[in-house]
């Protein structure tokens, strides 16, 4: 998308802001004034007079050493790189008059130009989403996600999505899910420069409500070009999307398969190393530490004591499906009954004890009424009351 | 001048179509505890085993660094631990090169794949290619092999039957082998009635799936002769990798195994290779490669290969006495297998299969589609 008729590149701020932009290494030393003839709409003279590094940019011509003439629209052209300079100057576009030695150390003398920035309002985000739809995002899909964007220039919109329509709506209303963010960094994320993974975990932006919409919500709109912010006309590249899967048999062995035919049982065994006494759960061919097989089996817990425990808020989806489990969850490190030191095994807590789990509580297990033999054959463990 | 390195004992499980009993730690397990019966050597940074390779694939194993459930067995826990993948005789060369260096004085190679785990080994090998054009049109290493089957056919006038000869001799001389206990004796009819794959690969021109480990204990020179009486050293070895893209590469020119050969030789000061084997293993995943890597490997000449087949090669040297590939072992561990083979036949332990007074071998592995990536590793007892 081209819009760089919005930019307002004037040759009063290509001269205006050249003190601001001086080269101290560029005008080290040199004394000299050149003078600039810019002719047609938005012209004007100026005159760049250093002394001794010192810089001073005039209005009008004022002994010049050198005059260089051009069209205002050639030397914005110039200025901001879209045209050669050189070349400009071997086809007549510039002239110059004077000692063009002085014209070659000119070309140090102030640092690159840039355009006034363009303006990026949390009212045009918004306000053009409903242009930026992606219809391949949005196909299908209906829900509502909030936005409560803070701090000056901020303000509460509603992205309402039915069955593939799109409105944006002013304030909140019934939201799936609502993000919180400031102002300025919503910006920041929706023009690239903030991460939005970081900006979340680092707690930058809040998430309440179903996260799995916020990650369909990722594809709802086109990419938001601010005004006047894209001269160049991008070439859109493609983006396969592709699941990799080869479906697989994993042979359990005689110590992990153990272990999981007990599951069916009820029962939880752990291996002995014959060398240093050590469990471990799920059982291994070897003790790792004394390099010899531990062939012996022993039966523990199923209670046991809660070690350590976290509770995790971004689960991520199973590749296939696209589906996350449901968070936040809680899971523990759980020392079963029989077990020392560090000889714990890991499940999930009971979503209900999420709020008052905590190290050293004993918990036992609550087990799946159809066991196959699998991990979920306990549903959870639960703290005894 | 760098330490001499020698290969201090091998092992092997058998390799089987589909390995039910056992994890692939358990497996590689078997194999370490042979390796530790044949050589008494324990883990240590100095005198004993300093560093642990294990070779295996991310993909084939279904899990991302499939060296990581691998530490435990291996000896590698709290250990130097290393991995490398695509051939298995690259591990060879890495765990040589840390001896020579004199980073480690012994080094534990193990490798180990199961090709039944996944649906289909070639669901595994289309993963190699890359995900925007050549693996949506389907290409896998089984289809690759086809079109320089096709190429080097029209090229070499290798006929059908003699492409049947070389799987019955594979066969023959696998039933002499304890470690390849599922590849039986087939005919040449057998063969060439067996159900075209990749035309003209057919389904006994094609390595079985295979499920396996194997082994082996490297040694600086002083303390290999203290551990066996029986050391195989090694002498040298090159590699050379082609083009990614098929299309881009001449199929039939044999220019990366050439390449690897010859690094090889001048490595091992090797002149002439057609006298300087007793033993040749070569990684033939499919019966076209067998006369196309030894024309590549100077075994014989260019154009030569169907007269080797049709003589049985009488006076050259011992070519696949293993069975080679054909008669089973999994993709990743050609060249290691090979390789092993090679050692036992050069310690007088190759059972059956023995050549008398094999003094020199020859070990190549190969991976990537078509024969994309060359190992050749030059082994002897002195």
């Amino acid at each position: 998308m081209s819009s760089g008729t919005d930019q307002k590149v004037t040759i009063a701020d290509i001269f205006g802001s050249m003190e601001s932009r001086v080269n101290p290494d560029g005008v080290k030393g040199v004394t000299c004034n050149c003078g600039y003839k810019i002719t047609g709409e938005g012209g004007g003279e100026y005159t760049v007079t250093v002394k001794d590094g010192d810089v001073k940019v005039l209005e009008g011509i004022h002994s010049p050493d050198v005059t260089t003439t051009a069209s205002a629209e050639n030397w914005i052209n110039i200025t901001l790189g879209k045209l050669d300079a050189t070349t400009a100057f071997t086809s007549g576009m510039i002239k110059i008059d004077g000692d063009m030695g002085v014209m070659g150390k000119a070309a140090m003398f102030f640092q690159k130009y840039r355009p006034p920035a363009p303006e990026v309002t949390i009212q045009d985000i918004f306000g053009s989403m409903e242009s930026r739809v992606n219809p391949e995002g949005v196909k299908g899909v209906t829900c509502k996600c909030g936005y409560d964007i803070t701090g000056d220039g901020g303000g509460q919109y509603t992205v309402s999505v039915d069955d593939g329509n799109v409105k944006v709506l002013e304030g909140i209303h019934e939201p799936d899910v609502t993000t919180t963010s400031n102002a300025q960094n919503w910006i920041d994320i929706t023009l690239g420069k903030l991460d939005a993974t970081t900006a979340f975990t680092s707690g930058m932006i809040k998430i309440e409500g179903d996260m799995g919409v916020l990650g369909k919500a990722a594809m709802f709109f086109k990419k938001y070009i601010p005004p006047g912010g894209e001269i160049e006309e991008q070439e859109e590249l493609l983006m396969l999307p592709k699941v990799i899967s080869v479906p697989q048999k994993f042979n359990t062995g005689p110590k992990m398969g153990k272990f999981l035919k007990g599951l069916i049982d009820k029962k939880l065994y752990a291996n002995k190393c014959p060398e240093c006494k050590r469990l471990q759960i799920p059982p291994r061919e070897v003790c790792a530490e004394c390099i010899v097989r531990a062939d012996e089996f022993v039966e523990v817990g199923p209670d046991g004591i809660i070690q350590v425990l976290d509770i995790t808020f971004f689960a991520s989806p199973d590749p296939l499906t696209g589906e996350s489990r449901e968070t936040p969850y809680v899971s523990a490190h759980i020392l079963l009954d029989g077990c020392k030191g560090h000889e714990t095994l890991w499940h999930e807590l009971n979503p209900a004890n999420i709020k008052t789990a905590k190290k050293g509580d004993r918990v036992r297990p609550v087990w799946n009424e159809n066991r196959t033999g699998s991990v979920s054959d306990i549903l959870y463990y639960e703290l005894i009351e | 001048m760098a330490r001499r390195v020698a290969i201090c004992a091998v092992s092997q499980t058998k390799f089987v179509r589909n390995n039910t009993t056992q994890r692939f730690q358990e497996m590689e397990l078997d194999v370490l505890e042979s390796l530790r019966e044949q050589v008494d050597i324990g883990f240590a940074d100095e005198g004993g085993i300093g560093m642990s390779i294990n070779v295996s694939n991310d993909v084939f194993d279904a899990r991302t660094i499939s060296d990581a459930p691998m530490t435990d067995v291996l000896g590698a826990h709290m250990g130097c631990e290393e991995k490398v993948d695509q051939d298995g005789a690259q591990a060879i060369i890495y765990g040589a090169s840390a001896i020579m260096s004199g980073h480690c004085d012994a080094v534990l190679i193990i490798g180990h794949c199961r090709e039944s785990q996944g649906q289909s080994r070639n669901m595994c090998t289309n993963l190699t290619f890359d995900p925007f054009f050549t693996r949506p049109v389907g290409l896998d290493y089984c289809s690759a092999a086809g079109f320089q089957a096709q190429a080097y056919l029209s090229k070499s006038g290798i006929t059908e039957e003699q492409l049947a000869k070389i799987v019955v001799k594979s066969r023959e001389n696998a039933s002499k082998n304890p470690y390849t206990p599922e590849a039986p004796r087939v005919t040449v009819e057998d063969v060439m009635s067996s159900p075209m794959l990749c035309d003209p690969i057919r389904e006994l021109h094609a390595y079985p799936v295979s499920d396996g480990a194997v082994g082996m204990i490297l040694a600086a020179e002083d303390l290999a002769v203290k551990l066996t009486d029986t050391p195989v050293f090694f002498n040298g070895h090159g590699n050379n990798m082609d083009s990614f893209y098929l299309g881009d590469r001449d199929l039939t020119s044999n220019f990366a195994l050439k390449g690897a050969a010859e690094r090889a030789y001048k490595r091992a000061g090797i002149t002439d290779p057609k006298t300087a084997f007793d033993i040749v293993e070569i990684s033939d995943q499919y019966a076209y490669q067998y006369p196309m890597w030894l024309e590549g490997l100077g075994i014989c000449d260019e154009g030569k290969a169907g007269e080797l087949i049709d003589s049985d090669n009488a006076n050259g040297p011992a070519i696949n006495a293993s069975g080679g590939m054909l008669a089973g072992n999994p993709l990743n561990l050609g060249g290691f297998v090979r390789a092993a083979e090679g050692a036992m036949q050069l310690m007088g332990k190759a059972g059956d299969r023995q050549v008398k007074g094999a003094k020199t071998a020859l070990a190549h592995g190969v991976v990537g589609p078509a024969g994309q990536f060359h190992t050749v590793v030059i082994l002897g007892s002195d």
